[in-house]
C-alpha cells in the first residue's frame, strides 16, 4: 500500500504519522506547511521575539509508536479464571488469579448482564465507575465522552475527582483571590510578553516547567525560558530537589524541607513589613485584612515572630538566605512561578498546603500583583494567542458527547449519590464516609463546602466498579487500600477497560481491550482542555486544531471506547439511545460543526489537510493577566468564565469582597473557627512530618513530584524505550528500576551506594527502587517521582507485598489535607530507607 | 563541504528528545529497541547546595554514525531540541552559522574524560572548573553581602565579578590545572585572599569579611 502521512494529536502535542502497509512506520512532530504558520512577534526594547516555526513535543511522544505496538497492550477480552458470574466469584483472588481469553460476545454479555442484575437487585446507583485524571487525546474519545455518556445513561454513582494537581490552590487560594473557575489557578494571558518586557527576577517555587511543561503543551515554552536566561533575568528555585529547570537556567537553588514552604513565605513577608519594602498603596487599595495578617507576622497573635531566624529553625534555610531573597524580591520586579499553571507544584499537595498557596498569592499582593512584570506565572502559558475562535475542549460541556449540543439527546443521571476518588477504598471497605466538596469546583467557591455522605440515604452502596484505566496504584494515596478494596466481597463485579496492562488491570473480573487515538477517528485542539483551563493553548507557540485521523485499524481485538460502550448499550437494548446512529467520524464532524472552525475552513478542507493553524486576530490586543485589577479597572482579559467579567462588578476578583483577602471572608463566613484553614493564613506543622510521631520510626521526608519522562502513567512501562533513559529508570541486571534520589550524607548513614536496590518503607508499604546518590536533594529528604505505571509486587495479589515497580504512592497517607479540606497530601510522608536484602 | 554538528551545552536541558527520535527512526517495527549511537552524559559538580548539572549529548560515532553520510537526515535530530542547542552546518562555508560559532573561540571537541572524541561534533560551554563562595559581613550576618568585588588572578586575564544579592559569587570555565588567587574586598573591611591550587572544583564556603 502507498505510504501515507496522516495527522493525529497526543496529550503532548500534534504529530504526523507515517503509515505503510497498514503499519505505523514513524512518528514526528506535526509537519506544518511553512506558509500556514501565523507566528506572533513580541517587540521589546531589547529586540523582537518570535517563536520557532515548528512543533515541539515532549520527549516521550517520540515513543508513540513503541507505545502503540507495546507488548503491554491488552489484546483480547479476558475473564478471570476463578470468576463465574453465575457461581463463585472469589473476589479475594483478584490480583492473584490468571485470565483466559474470551470472545467479545461473551465479555459484553457478562458486563451487560451484571449491570442489569445489579441494577435489578440493588438499584442503578450500585454501579459506579471511574476514569483516570487524563486520557488519550481527542474530543470524541476523551474520558468525558463515551464513558460519561454511557454511565450517565445508566444512572450510575459518579466518583468525583479530587483536584489533584490543584489541591492547595483550589482549597486555599480561591479564598484569597477567587479564580474558582480556574480551580484556583491565576489567569496567564500575555504574561510571556509581560516578563520579556518588565520582569527582572523569577522565583520558581515548587515548579519544574521543563518536567511538567504546560501540562499538554509539549516543550513549546523551553525557548521562552531560554530567552529569559539570555536576557540575564535572575532565577531562584525553592525546591527540595535541584530540578531540571533549575539546572537549565543555572538558577540559585534554595533547598527547602517539604512541609516548611509556608513558614519560609511568612518570613519573607516579615522582612518586607520590618523593612517597609512592600507595596503599601496596593495592599491598602487592592486587598483587605492586612491589619489582621500583620500581627500574626509580628508574633502579636501567637507569641512567635515569623522572622527569618524562626524560619531557619523550621525550614533549614539559613536566615541570611531568606532575608537576602526577600530583599531582592522587593527591590527587583519579580514574577512568582509557583507551578505549571502559575500555581500547582508539589508543595500544594502537602498537609495544610492551603496556607502555602494562599501565601503565594499574598506575597505577590504585597509586591503589587498585576503591575508590569509582577505576576504569578508558570512560564509555560501566556503566549499571544487568538481567544476568539472557539473550539471545544474536553473540559467544556460542549466538548463532551453526553452534554454537548453536538448530541441530539443528553442523558440526565437520576442518581444523586456520589463517591470521592481519594477515599473510594475507605468508602467501599468501611462505609459510611463523609466529606466536603464537589471535586472540581469550578462553578463557585461554595461548591467546596457541600457535604456528602456515602452511602446516600435511599441509595445502595456500590457493588460494581467499572474502572477505565489503571493508574491509581502509582498516583493515588496509600494505594494498597485500592488493592484491598478490589479483593473485598463488597465489590461483586469489577471491569477494567484500558489500552495497556496497568497496575489495576489484574484486579478485574473482566478485562476489555481499548484502542489508542491512532486507531480511531477524532478531532482535537492541541493543549487546551477548555473548562477550568480556558485558552491553555497559549502555552503553545502556535494554536493548532487537528483532524485526528485513524491511522491503522485497532490492533489485535481492541476496540475504541466508544465502540465498547456502544456494544454494551446495544446489549442493554439502548444502543440507538447511546449512539444516536452516529459513528465516531460523525461525532467528530458534529464537534467541528458546533465550533467556530467552519467560519474559517470547510470540513472537507480540514479533513484533507489534517490541521488548522489559528492566527492572531487582526485587532489582537495584549491584555496582561491581572493588570486590570492592579489598575482598578474592569477585567479586559478574555477570561470568559470569570463570572464578574462584563458586569458592573468587572473590576473585582472572584472573592466575596472582590479584593485579595489576607483575611478570607469566605472562610470567615463558613468556617470561622477552623484552626487548620483559618481566616488568616498560618504556618502549621504537617500532621506527618519531622515533628510528628511517625518521624520517630521513619526519619526521612519523601517527596514524590510529577515525573519528566512520562505523562503521569501514560508512557512509563508502555514505552519500553524510555527505560534506556537513566534519569527515568535505571537498568540493573535487565530490570528497569524506578530511581530514588538520596543525598550522600543519608546514603552514608544507611550504607547505601549508587546503584543499590533499596527499600523505601513505612507502616503503609514497601517499595523497591534503584539508589541514585546525588547532591541534588536536601539531606533528610528522599526524592522519588510519583506515577510509576508498573505495579510489580514480589507476591502478586498480596496488598502488603513489596513492590518492585516503583509505585511510591503505596507509602503515602490517605489522610485529607485538613479538617474541612478533602485534598490529597502525598508530600507529607515519612519513610525510612535501607538496602534491600531480600529476593528480587 | 565539511558538515559538522555543534552543541551549546548551556542550552541543553537533558530531555533526551534526540535519543528517542533516533530510536523511532531506526526501529524497524516500533517494538525493536535499537541501539542508537547517541547518549547523554549527566555531569553534576560543585558542593551542596551550590551545585551545577549539565547534560552533554554525545554522538559516539560522530554524525556519520547515526545515519551514515546522509547528513540531511540529521535535520530531525536538530529540530527535536526544544532549546535550539544543536546546529548543523558546513565548516567550509565561512558564512555559515556554524563557522560564526567557531569564530567565537568556544568550539571544542569532546574532552577525553567523556569518551573518544567523535568526528564532526563540537561543543561550547562544556562544564569546566567551578569556583564559588558566599560573602557576609561580620557586622551584618543576617543577609548576604551584595555587590562586593571578587577578583580572580591566574587565568589568561584577570577577572572580577560582584557578589549577587545573596552574597554569592562564582567563576565558571576555569582550568583544573591552574593556580588562582581570589581576592574579596570591600571598603571598610579587611580584604581576604585565597590561594587555589590546581585540582577540582572549589567552594570557598561562607566568607566573613571583618571590619578593618
Amino acid at each position: 500500500m502507498a505510504k501515507r502521512r496522516l495527522t493525529n494529536c497526543t496529550n503532548g502535542g500534534p504529530i504526523s504519522v507515517h503509515v505503510e502497509d497498514d503499519k505505523v512506520t514513524r512518528i514526528e512532530p506535526l509537519v506544518i506547511d511553512d506558509k500556514d504558520y501565523k507566528s506572533w512577534v513580541i517587540s521589546t526594547d531589547d529586540g523582537d521575539y518570535a517563536p520557532p516555526r515548528k512543533v515541539t513535543v515532549p520527549p516521550f511522544v517520540y515513543t508513540e509508536r513503541n507505545r502503540l505496538y507495546s507488548e503491554n497492550r491488552i489484546k483480547y477480552p479476558m475473564k478471570r479464571l476463578d470468576f463465574d458470574p453465575h457461581g463463585e466469584r472469589n473476589p479475594e483472588n483478584r490480583g492473584k488469579s490468571g485470565y483466559e481469553r474470551i470472545s467479545w460476545a461473551e465479555a459484553i454479555d457478562i458486563v451487560a448482564g451484571e449491570i442489569q442484575r445489579i441494577g435489578k437487585e440493588h438499584g442503578p446507583s450500585a454501579v459506579t465507575g471511574m476514569t483516570s485524571s487524563h486520557h488519550n487525546w481527542g474530543i470524541v474519545g476523551y474520558k468525558m465522552g463515551p464513558f460519561a455518556r454511557f454511565m450517565e445513561m445508566i444512572d450510575y454513582t459518579p466518583i468525583l475527582d479530587n483536584p489533584d494537581s490543584w489541591e492547595g490552590w483550589h482549597w486555599g487560594a480561591t479564598h484569597t483571590y477567587g479564580f474558582f473557575w480556574r480551580v484556583g489557578m491565576p489567569e496567564q494571558y500575555d504574561l510571556l510578553e509581560d516578563a520579556l518586557k518588565h520582569t527582572e527576577m523569577i522565583v520558581f517555587w515548587s515548579n519544574d516547567p521543563d518536567s511538567t511543561r504546560g501540562i499538554y503543551t509539549g516543550q513549546e515554552s523551553v525557548i521562552w525560558r531560554q530567552w529569559l536566561k539570555d536576557k540575564g533575568i535572575e532565577t531562584v528555585f525553592i525546591d527540595p530537589f535541584y530540578n531540571y529547570t533549575n539546572a537549565a537556567m543555572d538558577g540559585k537553588w534554595i533547598p527547602v524541607k517539604p512541609g516548611t514552604d509556608t513558614c519560609l513565605a511568612m518570613a519573607i513577608a516579615h522582612v518586607w513589613v520590618e523593612e517597609d519594602t512592600y507595596d503599601k498603596e496596593y495592599v491598602e487599595t487592592r486587598t483587605v485584612g492586612f491589619e489582621e495578617f500583620k500581627p500574626y507576622l509580628l508574633g502579636e497573635t501567637d507569641g512567635v515572630e515569623k522572622t527569618p531566624e524562626w524560619a531557619e529553625q523550621e525550614s533549614g534555610v539559613p536566615a541570611r538566605t531568606i532575608r537576602s531573597l526577600a530583599r531582592q524580591w522587593a527591590s527587583k520586579v519579580t514574577a512568582l512561578s509557583a507551578g505549571s499553571r502559575g500555581g500547582e507544584g508539589g508543595a500544594c499537595r502537602q498537609a495544610y498546603s492551603t496556607e502555602w498557596a494562599r501565601m503565594m498569592v499574598l506575597l505577590q499582593a504585597m509586591q503589587g500583583l498585576g503591575k508590569p512584570g509582577v505576576s504569578i506565572w508558570g512560564t509555560t502559558m501566556g503566549a499571544p494567542t487568538n481567544t476568539t475562535l472557539w473550539f471545544p475542549g474536553y473540559g467544556d460541556p460542549q466538548g463532551q458527547m453526553g452534554r454537548s449540543p453536538a448530541a441530539d439527546h443528553r442523558p440526565q443521571n437520576a442518581t444523586k449519590q456520589r463517591l470521592y476518588r481519594p477515599i473510594v477504598p475507605d468508602a467501599i471497605l468501611n462505609p459510611p464516609i463523609k466529606w466536603r466538596g464537589e471535586g472540581f469546583c469550578n462553578k463557585s467557591i461554595e461548591q467546596q463546602f457541600t457535604e456528602f455522605e456515602y452511602p446516600m440515604e435511599g441509595h445502595s452502596p456500590v457493588k460494581m466498579f467499572y474502572r477505565y484505566g489503571g493508574s491509581f496504584i502509582g498516583t493515588m494515596l496509600d494505594t494498597s487500600k485500592w488493592l484491598r478494596m478490589y479483593q473485598s466481597p463488597n465489590l461483586e463485579f469489577v471491569v477494567n477497560q484500558d489500552c495497556w496492562w496497568s497496575g489495576e488491570t489484574g484486579f478485574a473480573d473482566i478485562i476489555l481491550p481499548a484502542c489508542t487515538n491512532l486507531e480511531r477517528e477524532d478531532v482535537g485542539e492541541w493543549g487546551t482542555p477548555g473548562g477550568q483551563t480556558m485558552h491553555a493553548s497559549n502555552g503553545n507557540n502556535h494554536r493548532v486544531i487537528v483532524r485526528m485521523k485513524k491511522c491503522i485499524d485497532p490492533l489485535w481485538e481492541s476496540k475504541s471506547d466508544y465502540q465498547i460502550f456502544s456494544l454494551i448499550a446495544e446489549r442493554l437494548g439502548r444502543g440507538e439511545e447511546y449512539t444516536e446512529g452516529k459513528t465516531e467520524l460523525d461525532w467528530a464532524k458534529r464537534f467541528f460543526e458546533i465550533s467556530d472552525l467552519p467560519k474559517h475552513i470547510s470540513w472537507e478542507e480540514f479533513d484533507e489537510k489534517g490541521y488548522y493553524v489559528v492566527g492572531l486576530e487582526d485587532d489582537f490586543k495584549s491584555t496582561p493577566a491581572l493588570r486590570w485589577f492592579a489598575e482598578g479597572r474592569p477585567c479586559d482579559t478574555p477570561d470568559v468564565r470569570n463570572p464578574k467579567r462584563e458586569t458592573e462588578l468587572a473590576d473585582q476578583l472572584g472573592t466575596y469582597t472582590g479584593k485579595i483577602e489576607f483575611a478570607s471572608k469566605s472562610l470567615r463566613d463558613n468556617f470561622p473557627d477552623d484552626e487548620e484553614r483559618p481566616v488568616v493564613p498560618r504556618y502549621i506543622r504537617a500532621w506527618e512530618g519531622e515533628h510528628s510521631k511517625e518521624a520517630e520510626q521513619y526519619p526521612f521526608l519523601l517527596v514524590s513530584p510529577h515525573p519528566r519522562f512520562t505523562f503521569h502513567t501514560h508512557y512509563d512501562k508502555h514505552s519500553s524505550w524510555l527505560n534506556d533513559i537513566p534519569l527515568h529508570r535505571v537498568k540493573i541486571n535487565g530490570y528497569a528500576w524506578w530511581p530514588v534520589r538520596i543525598h550522600p550524607l543519608d546514603a552514608e548513614k544507611r550504607g547505601i551506594q549508587d546503584g543499590d536496590i533499596v527499600k523505601l518503607f513505612n507502616d503503609r508499604g514497601t517499595v523497591l527502587c534503584a539508589a541514585v546518590i546525588t547532591q541534588r536533594i536536601h539531606p533528610g529528604v528522599i526524592h522519588s517521582y510519583a506515577s510509576s505505571a508498573s505495579y510489580d509486587p514480589i507476591d502478586p495479589g498480596n496488598p502488603d507485598s513489596p513492590d518492585r515497580g516503583g509505585c511510591v504512592n503505596l507509602l503515602t497517607s490517605s489522610r485529607m489535607m485538613s479538617k474541612n479540606v478533602a485534598g490529597m497530601a502525598p508530600n507529607s510522608c515519612m519513610i525510612d530507607i535501607a538496602k534491600w536484602e531480600g529476593e528480587i | 563541504m565539511n558538515i559538522v554538528l555543534h552543541i551549546d551545552v548551556a542550552k541543553v536541558t537533558g530531555c533526551y528528545s534526540n535519543v528517542l527520535t533516533a530510536k523511532d527512526a531506526l526501529s524497524a517495527d516500533g517494538v525493536e529497541n535499537p541501539e542508537v549511537p547517541i547518549r547523554v552524559e549527566e555531569v553534576e559538580y560543585g558542593t551542596y547546595p551550590k551545585i551545577k548539572v549539565d547534560y552533554i549529548p554525545i554522538y559516539d560515532q560522530g554524525i556519520e554514525g547515526v545515519f551514515g553520510s546522509d547528513w540531511k537526515q540529521l535535520d530531525f535530530i536538530v529540530n527535536s531540541c526544544p532549546a535550539g542547542s544543536v546546529t548543523c552546518g558546513d565548516l567550509d562555508d565561512p558564512q555559515s552559522e556554524i563557522s560564526k560559532i567557531k569564530a567565537t573561540g568556544d568550539f571544542e571537541t569532546l574532552p577525553a574524560q567523556y569518551g573518544a572524541s567523535a568526528p564532526g561534533v563540537y561543543y561550547s560551554n562544556l562544564p569546566k572548573r567551578l569556583l564559588c563562595g558566599e560573602v557576609i559581613f561580620e557586622t551584618d550576618q543576617g543577609a548576604g553581602a551584595a555587590g562586593i568585588e571578587v577578583s580572580l588572578e591566574g587565568g589568561p586575564a584577570e577577572m572580577s565579578t560582584p557578589t549577587d544579592g545573596f552574597g554569592d559569587f562564582e567563576f565558571k570555565g576555569l582550568d583544573f590545572d591552574r593556580s588562582y588567587v581570589v581576592t574579596i574586598s570591600a571598603p571598610g573591611f579587611a580584604a581576604k585572599k585565597f590561594s587555589i591550587e590546581p585540582g577540582s572544583h572549589i567552594d570557598l564556603g561562607l566568607i566573613v569579611l571583618e571590619a578593618d
